[in-house]
């Protein structure tokens, strides 16, 4: 049986354009109760670093621009 | 440019002055969280910035900070070229009470046609109390939209000038929206019961039962006793909300010939009408009620048996 070794997806998106974390916003990351948002060193954006999700919303809801998309799989709705 | 003692802030002043939007934007994002009173000095100067996002990122906080400090900057935001920022100033000069504020919203609102930014600043006007408030909010009455009316009606409610009544009687009888009408009920309350009385009453009929649980409110707080009959019928609406309202407002008229009524919402299958109805009984404290008193005192809902307890104390204290 083949083994996924990388995910092709994780549940928190961040529209790049939008993402104004290389401007010093933190926001998302300050309100992740399980730290697994990061800043992208190359790119200064935020983005999910480990896929480890309560679906708790916070970054969603507080980004100041609507960068952030928290795909809530479709059992948990 | 002048320069902070603390370090936080003066990193945030120095940031506020980059040329990039960006980074002024998530400058201000920060002043929220510094506790330093000179804080204020860099939410007025980013209300005034060029760029349209910080402008609106500092509207966002200046209810975290203290109004007084920023009228000035508040009211000429009023007239700022972005909806966001014009509500969040009219929202915080509403805060501040501050009769000076007036002039300038009056003026604001004249030459504000976006129904958002109006209510915004009808509600900031509504309690400051100004006269001068008194037309244009009249004028607003007519307004298409519905949220532009009832902060009119706040408005006029607030101001508590008899000739209004007319047009508040209308605007609570005729409005198609039931928030709308609503809200009129409740601004009836400053009047004499001979003015309104008869509106009141003929709104205990409303189609929309919000409306009707209003009427039954001023109705108590107008302590119109000719209202009594119509209250009688209204124990017997079709939801328990305008039952309990007609109801308590019976207690406060302190209507002796409604205890029959009142024992029969005493039996009621609504808790919440139930203890209502022993509540009316005990304010009225007539021995007729007490029948109906001493049968809630086995009542299966604890608040009912407590208000019961309560009532007969008021029973025999006025035996």
């Amino acid at each position: 049986m083949p083994i996924a070794n990388h995910h092709s997806s994780v549940p928190v998106i961040v529209d790049e354009d939008k993402c104004i974390a290389d401007k010093g916003c933190t926001v998302c990351i300050d309100v992740c109760p399980l730290d697994v948002l990061w800043i992208n060193e190359e790119t200064g954006k935020a983005h999910m670093k480990y896929d480890e999700c309560w679906y708790c919303m916070p970054c969603e809801a507080d980004c100041p621009t609507d960068a952030v998309t928290v795909n809530i799989p479709y059992l948990l709705r | 440019m002048k320069t902070y003692d603390d370090p936080e802030l003066q990193a945030i002043a120095i940031k506020l002055t980059s040329d990039d939007p960006g980074i002024r934007r998530v400058a201000v994002m920060d002043l929220v969280d510094s506790g330093e009173p000179e804080a204020v000095e860099l939410v007025i100067q980013a209300l005034q910035d060029p760029d349209t996002k910080v402008r609106q990122e500092a509207a966002k906080v200046v209810d975290e900070f203290e109004a007084e400090d920023m009228a000035d900057a508040l009211i000429s935001a009023l007239n700022d070229s972005d909806e966001v920022v014009r509500n969040s100033a009219a929202h915080a000069l509403a805060d501040l009470k501050d009769p000076a504020a007036a002039e300038p919203l009056l003026k604001a609102l004249e030459s504000s046609t976006d129904s958002f930014v109006v209510s915004g600043i009808l509600r900031a006007l509504k309690p400051l109390r100004n006269l001068g408030a008194q037309s244009p909010a009249l004028a607003r009455l007519d307004d298409p939209d519905p949220q532009v009316r009832r902060e009119a009606v706040g408005v006029i409610g607030w101001l508590k000038q008899p000739e209004n009544l007319p047009a508040l009687v209308k605007t609570a009888k005729n409005d198609p929206d039931p928030d709308v009408r609503r809200s009129a009920t409740g601004a009836l309350v400053y009047a004499n019961p001979q003015q309104v009385g008869q509106a009141l009453v003929s709104l205990l009929n409303d189609e929309h039962w919000q409306v009707r649980c209003e009427a039954a409110n001023s109705i108590s707080k107008l302590d119109h006793q000719a209202a009594a009959p119509a209250l009688m019928e209204a124990t017997k609406d079709d939801l328990w909300q305008v039952r309990e309202k007609a109801v308590d407002a019976l207690g406060k008229l302190g209507v002796v010939e409604a205890i029959p009524v009142l024992g029969e919402c005493s039996k009621d299958t609504m808790s919440n009408l139930r203890k209502a109805a022993i509540g009316a009984l005990g304010t009225i404290a007539h021995k007729d009620g007490r029948p109906y008193v001493v049968t809630a005192l086995d009542d299966p809902d604890p608040d009912v048996r407590k208000l019961a307890r309560w009532a007969i104390s008021k029973l025999d204290a006025a035996a």
